[in-house]
């Protein structure tokens, strides 16, 4: 049993003396229709808040490859030859602004088209068009879904990513993680379900910052909190034991803990007293199972050589994309990153060549890896930022130089795996990439998506709160059927 | 079909239920709120159905033959056929999808409620509290009640077929209260003198200990923190009102007084500095600096947040649902919900920038850490000096105007800003020309090793000096303000001349003969710039600087005559290590004098020098206060007077008594800001056809006042008017709940339809009226409870007990709860005689992880610099709380994250907390002094008196027996342990930044220190029981 998800407040007591557990956010019950993936005694049955799936799961995990700071999709994902045709004249000759800016572009009097210094290459069978930025990312074009037609409703960035994490704009909501450890529980008994990690961007290194609250719990009990793998010092916090305190020394202080807490638990009879008898047995197990997860002397060379230079410093993109592999492997059910520096609000041709260097070798790897290990058809990737950039120029424009301010409207993501159908280009933008002009795909349907592929009908997974049944996706969200994958993917 | 369900009701439980008097809000409201009202209730605009359960005019209704409800008649009851059809039905209510089902009970009880005559009722939280006169009990429970409150109590017992436990143990109850009362527990030598149970609790009411653990409780409502939040999480320093909470629960100050301060102190008739203080408490939001974020967005949000927090703390409401559409459960309108939110729009704030600067703000000492009088006494004599000085600045401007006159027109005239052909950047950024001749830099953040090159066309006269002007640029960092750095402060390593004499061939070197600076910084002279080392520079920081500009002077060996087409190029090099330290803004010029005095007029722009060349009567307005302001910042009396009070300041704050800048209300004089209803609560789309007046939602207006409060300071009022159904009820529910673990409303952050009825109605409301009856005295209330024999009975449980009520909600058992993360660590540092127990100040940082805050803030130089010395040791209600990266201790136990109001309480128990007990080096080191103590304060040498007072100073207990046994165990193993590993036990006992007692020996210490810290992980040690 993980005592992450033993339930531990006082409400969940009740359950454990074989009462029901009403109230609380009891999702109604489907049938599971579809045993292929996760058999009866799969690690990946749900035993949180659900005791079954709503839909057949197309999912086991999710990894969500988070770009912070927002990528350009006019100079990566979404190529706009019109925005070179037309350098340098106002966008608002060509279309009618109604999107409103920020400050820091309020004060332009001018919007000029900055065109992409970029060249944009056909990629695979499918011919999807990718920037040469990330040739990697190019080569697994076959294997991604990507999705033109994003479109969230923040403008700043801290609004936008804790939208983009909670499914609202304000703090006080659970993250995505959260959420599926509360309805799904543990899959694994000595790791935990959710764990999110950050790396710095090299393109941008002074950036907007994140904040716990993006992988917090909110009202969810704090167990289904992500755990933050940190990129210095102890990988989860207090992980190691102090100096002078070995292993022997710790098994010890352990036996006799349990010794005194199973008197006390036999004096006063709280069963409280035995989850945290239980709590420090999996924290002990931690111990051990954490150094194996981030000991990479068992990788071969080759695979390292995917994932770039960097896979082995701590704390790189491409050193948490390993990690990411490797918790996956260990049925890690929710594993969040993210990449920070993506906000190019000026030097664009200076910056985003950084970041991309950062995250385009590991990204591609990190599917390859899934791929040729069988997994990928079971873990859904997720690839984006929190909205996308201005095709005006921000600050003054040159042929050399340029930088876009955020544009919410319209933006690229990409998904793989999962049970997504690969080498698809979903949803379109207009010429200038101001508007969408087919398929929008909201925050809101991102997130009833991946829950929909982890089998979980998003209506149906809530938690009562302050009188209100809370669920990820508010009271929004649709299932973005044409990007499923056709077939089961078993 | 009709007929069939007829026959089928006759065995129906509702016929049974049906003799069993149904209460409304107990037994149906319930149902109908959380089932129903989604689609059937107040938000009746955007419901599909008109047909609304909430109203009775509306549920009994026609329908057109026929009705929701109609009393006493369940075939003519179109609710009762909704819910008994079959689900395959379209008629099945609630519907299949909507998530919602009722039980056969429910359905049973909805039955039972139309044949007994549908009676509605007002909400209860909506009615006023009436006090009631506690009911009979058996005789057997007479004996056991020791006040009201276990009447209450123990009539609920004998309802549910239960007894209360016996009363525990004297010792038990002593930390028990102790625990409860201000998260600490007696050390041994209080537990002794703590004789009267009683006394013991009024000592503890008494002590600062109760008023920082309330504090504590009351700084989660108030989302207190000691920065802004949102992107840029920048350090704010509204400290002094929290200490104003402090001081008030000392005082035991009235909560109706408290409550009106904090809402509305600065409203109050003459309201002095403390009062103003106090109504911060409504600006302790976040705050939004990102650049590019919308002032009018962040207004409203700001203004929301007031609402959404008031709204909870007192009312015990969730107004915040009524934002975007009416509420769905509660009689909230949306329009209602803007008239609220006009009490608390008045300000004038901007809604977006930096929370010290966030006006309105107010100056202030915390109450707690003032100046002593001759510190004041002090300050005051250094202000008087600056006056004096200022008074005095004409006379001494005349003679200095008057000296440098002439110096002026002779020497100084000479030097001019020098022709620029390019001014370029090396890497990473530009020089943009601006008025004077001078640059400013623009480029990247976080820069190293930018070099200058400008070139300087001829002007025909031969060059025999330099000079550099760096200028101070209101953007940069204070205090110096001449760079992008930090502090402002800049670095040049090189200066270097090349000159193509003709315009053509080769550059030249010029070799400079000498340099002199206005200024230099000590360890980075002037000449460091004309070494030829890249590792050494000139540079301007100190004790004392500010934003001023300086200057440096470059003579050359042999004066240079540049032709038509020549120029002269300077290359300035920050080679240094320091990120932005090239110089931000500046202005080159030379001179063709062959001694140029650089003395007298270092630092003087040209528009100083041309006001200053002109005679002093004939002076424009303009250029005399030119010289008026350029004087005041070099005049030397002034200039002393103000660094002894800047530096007395500074004194003050290092001793933690200075003034901060606190984000306070100040009501707009004038007209009201108009409120206006926001379409789907989007900033954006105010419906401005109606400026909204201000009131309070209908429904709470109960009392007999005809008059909706006008302004803040009645808002205030109303709300601890006696007449208030909801405030009284609200604070004894959290209070109680502090006390138990959870509250008679087991949610104490919904009073409304969908909060959980009260599981002892008649107990609440005799507390509230109690409450407000005795003059809204906490105290008093706390005593109450403390004096209960339903608080001091024993928390241990049987199987039947948990069986009956696994929750302990009837209270057949004493509280047993886990320590919050504050009070854990707080207890163990107070056993280990480290607890720092000074009251009030700026907050501290103790120790933390290292590179939390780096490894996700937003500039990799924010660092988090750990405290030193006692700092480190300070009540946890002191830790600075960030609100991005919270205090991982306090986080991992639970606690909220103060982003915003949180009244709720969660306890979980997990594998991470077990961690931070397992390796944080807080408990290591608070083991150590354990040890420590328990080696050295017992004069007996038997090693189980020692054991037993060692245990004894973590969890205020006597061992038993059998603890130690294990104990005795333990310590064994550990001393063998560390005698085989001698050098394990010096660094383990190295852990932490206090020193070790040296006079014990290493492997006893280290032996025992283990065992202190094994007692501090024990589950007794860190729960309330």
């Amino acid at each position: 049993m993980n005592p992450f998800h033993e339930h531990q407040s006082l409400l969940s007591r009740r359950h454990f003396f074989g009462k029901t557990a009403a109230g609380a956010g009891v999702a109604a019950l489907g049938s599971l229709l579809d045993q292929d993936l996760v058999a009866a005694d799969d690690p990946f049955q749900p035993k949180g808040v659900m005791k079954e799936f709503h839909q057949p799961p197309k999912a086991k995990r999710v990894i969500y490859l988070f770009q912070s700071g927002a990528p350009s999709q006019q100079d990566l994902f979404d190529p706009k030859p019109m925005l070179n045709k037309h350098f340098g004249e106002e966008l608002g000759d060509h279309i009618e602004m109604t999107q409103r800016v920020t400050g820091m572009t309020a004060g332009q009097s001018s919007f000029p088209m900055a065109g992409s210094i970029y060249q944009f290459n056909k990629h695979g069978e499918s011919g999807t068009e990718i920037s040469e930025l990330l040739p990697h990312i190019g080569s697994i074009a076959d294997d991604i879904c990507l999705v033109r037609s994003m479109h969230t409703e923040a403008i700043n960035h801290d609004p936008a990513i804790t939208f983009f994490q909670t499914g609202h704009q304000l703090p006080g909501r659970p993250s995505i993680g959260s959420w599926l450890s509360y309805g799904l529980g543990s899959a694994n008994d000595n790791l935990p379900t959710f764990v999110a990690m950050a790396s710095r961007g090299t393109g941008r290194p002074s950036c907007q910052p994140l904040y716990d609250r993006l992988w917090g719990s909110a009202f969810i009990p704090t167990q289904h909190a992500g755990v933050k793998f940190m990129g210095t010092g102890d990988p989860v916090l207090y992980l190691k034991n102090p100096a002078g305190f070995d292993a022997k020394a710790r098994r010890r202080m352990l036996d006799d803990l349990a010794e005194l807490n199973e008197q006390k638990l036999e004096d006063f009879g709280d069963p409280e007293i035995n989850t945290r008898i239980q709590s420090y047995e999996m924290a002990y197990r931690m111990q051990t199972s954490v150094p194996e997860l981030t000991d990479i002397s068992d990788e071969p060379e080759h695979v390292l050589e995917m994932y770039g230079p960097d896979v082995k410093t701590r704390g790189t993109y491409a050193y948490n994309c390993l990690m990411a592999r490797r918790m996956a492997e260990r049925d890690v059910r929710f594993i969040q990153l993210y990449h920070m520096g993506w906000d190019q609000h000026s030097n664009l041709q200076v910056q985003l060549p950084g970041q991309c260097r950062d995250a385009d070798q590991a990204s591609a790897a990190l599917v390859k890896d899934l791929k040729q290990r069988g997994m990928l058809d079971d873990t859904l990737v997720v690839w984006g930022g929190e909205f996308g950039r201005t095709s005006y120029c921000q600050g003054k424009l040159t042929r050399e130089s340029y930088g876009r301010d955020h544009h919410p409207r319209c933006f690229s993501m990409w998904m793989a795996g999962g049970g997504i159908r690969p080498g698809m280009t979903y949803g379109s933008t207009d010429e200038y990439c101001y508007n969408i002009v087919e398929n929008p795909v909201h925050v809101h349907d991102l997130h009833a998506t991946m829950l929909h592929q982890m089998g979980i009908n998003h209506e149906k997974l809530t938690y009562r709160f302050q009188g209100r049944y809370f669920r990820l996706t508010d009271v929004h969200g649709h299932v973005v059927k044409d990007i499923l994958a056709p077939a089961s993917m078993g | 079909m009709k007929f069939l369900w007829t026959v089928a009701l006759l065995s129906s439980p509702a016929l049974l239920l049906a003799e069993t008097k149904i209460d409304f809000n107990r037994d149906i409201r319930p149902i109908l709120s959380d089932k129903c009202f989604f689609c059937h209730g107040p938000d009746a605009k955007n419901q599909k159905s008109d047909f609304r359960l909430d109203s009775e005019a509306n549920a009994i209704a026609d329908l057109g033959g026929y009705a929701g409800i109609t009393p006493g008649d369940l075939e003519k009851s179109e609710l009762h056929w909704r819910i008994r059809v079959e689900e395959d039905d379209v008629d099945y209510m609630p519907p299949l999808d909507s998530n919602r089902t009722l039980s056969e009970a429910e359905k049973d009880l909805l039955d039972a409620w139309i044949l007994q005559g549908a009676e509605y009722d007002t909400h209860w939280a909506f009615k006023k509290p009436i006090r009631l006169d506690p009911p009979k009990i058996s005789a057997k429970n007479e004996k056991w009640v020791q006040n009201p409150i276990d009447e209450f109590i123990a009539a609920k017992l004998e309802e549910e077929g239960l007894s209360p436990s016996t009363r525990a143990t004297h010792e038990t109850l002593v930390r028990r209260a102790s625990l409860a009362l201000t998260g600490l527990q007696p050390t041994p030598e209080e537990s002794t003198q703590a004789a009267d149970y009683a006394k013991w609790c009024d000592q503890l009411l008494n002590s600062t200990d109760y008023a920082e653990r309330q504090t504590l409780r009351w700084l989660d409502s108030a989302r207190y923190a000691d920065t802004d939040g949102y992107q840029n999480d920048g350090e704010r320093s509204n400290w002094p009102w929290r200490d104003w909470v402090i001081q008030a629960f000392h005082e035991n100050k009235p909560f109706d007084e408290f409550t009106i301060e904090q809402l509305a102190g600065d409203m109050l008739p003459e309201a002095d500095n403390e009062q103003i203080l106090a109504s911060a408490f409504n600006r302790n939001h976040r705050q939004n600096s990102e650049g590019g974020a919308l002032a009018e967005e962040f207004f409203i949000e700001n203004v929301i947040d007031r609402v959404e927090t008031t709204s909870t703390v007192w009312l015990g409401l969730t107004m915040g649902c009524s934002r975007c559409h009416d509420h769905k459960y509660d009689p909230i309108s949306q329009r209602e919900f803007y008239q609220f939110f006009a009490y608390f729009n008045n300000t004038g704030e901007k809604g977006i920038g930096k929370g010290p600067s966030a006006n309105p703000v107010l100056a202030t000492h915390s109450p707690l850490t003032k100046p002593s009088p001759s510190q004041q006494a002090e300050l005051d004599a250094a202000v008087a000096e600056t006056k004096k000085a200022q008074a005095s600045l004409n006379q001494r401007l005349k003679t200095w105007s008057n000296g440098i006159a002439a110096a002026a027109r002779k020497d100084s005239g000479h030097w001019t800003p020098a022709k620029t052909e390019t001014a370029k950047v090396i890497k990473g950024g530009q020089l943009i020309a601006e008025p004077e001749g001078s640059y400013l830099f623009q480029g990247d953040n976080g820069l190293t090793n930018v070099e200058y090159r400008i070139a300087l066309a001829s002007n025909s006269s031969p060059i025999t000096a330099l000079r550099l002007d760096a200028l101070t640029h209101p953007a940069f960092g204070k205090p110096r303000q001449l760079a992008r750095s930090v502090n402002g402060n800049f670095v040049l390593t090189e200066i270097e001349f090349f000159a193509t004499r003709s315009g053509k061939g080769k550059p030249e070197k010029i070799l400079i003969k000498g340099a002199s600076a206005s200024y230099q910084q000590d360890g980075y002279p002037i000449d460091n710039t004309i070494d030829g080392n890249p590792k050494s520079g000139w540079a301007v920081s100190g004790k004392d600087v500010r934003a001023e500009s300086v200057s440096a002077f470059f003579t050359l060996e042999e004066p240079i005559v540049l032709e038509r087409k020549g120029t002269l190029e300077v290359r300035l090099k920050h080679q240094s290590k320091f990120a932005d330290h090239n110089i931000g803004r500046f202005r080159i010029m030379t001179t063709d004098q062959e001694n140029p005095d650089v003395r007298d007029t270092v630092g003087l722009s040209p528009k100083i020098l041309s006001a200053i060349k002109v005679p002093e009567n004939k002076r424009s307005q303009g250029q005399q206060k030119t010289l008026r302001d350029y004087y005041t910042t070099i005049d030397e009396p002034l200039l002393k007077a103000r660094k002894k009070v800047a530096a007395l300041n500074r004194k003050l704050d290092a001793l933690g008594v200075g003034k901060a800048p606190v984000m306070v209300m100040r009501e707009k004089e004038g007209e009201p800001t108009p409120a206006y209803l926001l379409d789907r609560g989007l900033y954006d789309q105010p419906d401005t056809s109606e400026a909204l007046p201000r009131g309070v939602p209908e429904a709470l207006f109960v009392g007999e006042s005809e008059d909706m409060p006008q302004d803040r300071l009645e808002l205030a009022q109303w709300i601890v008017a006696p007449d208030n159904p909801l405030t009284s009820r609200v604070i004894v529910n959290r209070v109680w709940r502090d006390y138990f673990g959870t509250g008679l409303v087991k949610t104490v952050e919904d009073f409304g339809s969908q909060g959980e009825p009260p599981s002892n109605p008649h107990l609440l409301d005799w507390l509230a009226v109690e409450f407000v009856e005795s003059g809204w005295d906490l105290k008093a209330l706390h005593q109450l409870i403390l004096s209960s024999a339903t608080f001091q009975q024993s928390s241990k449980v049987t199987p039947k007990l948990v069986a009956a009520d696994p929750e302990n909600r009837f209270l057949a058992r004493g509280p047993r709860m886990r320590l919050d993360g504050f009070s854990i660590r707080d207890t163990a540092l107070h056993a280990a005689g480290l607890l720092d127990e000074r009251v009030g100040g700026p907050p501290v940082k103790p120790y933390q992880p290292e590179g939390l805050w780096n490894d996700v803030a937003g500039r990799s130089s924010i660092r988090y610099e750990l405290d030193s010395g006692n700092d480190l040791f300070r009540k946890s209600l002191y830790t600075y709380w960030k609100r991005a990266v919270n205090p991982p201790r306090q986080i991992i136990f639970d606690s909220s994250g103060r982003e915003m109001c949180n009244v709720t309480i969660n306890r979980t128990n997990t594998p991470l907390q077990a961690l931070v007990l397992m390796n944080d080096e807080t408990f290591i080191e608070a083991a150590r002094h354990i040890a420590a103590r328990s080696l050295t304060e017992k004069p007996s040498n038997n090693e189980a008196d020692r054991l037993g007072y060692l245990y004894e100073l973590v969890t205020a207990r006597k061992i038993t027996t059998i603890q130690l046994e294990t104990l005795t165990k333990n310590l064994t193993f550990f001393r063998e342990h560390f005698a085989s590993k001698p050098e394990s036990a010096e660094t383990f006992l190295k852990i932490g930044s206090t020193p070790r007692n040296e006079s014990l020996d290493p492997i006893e210490h280290a032996a025992h220190t283990a065992v202190a810290h094994l007692v501090l992980n024990l589950d007794e040690s860190i729960t309330l029981e």
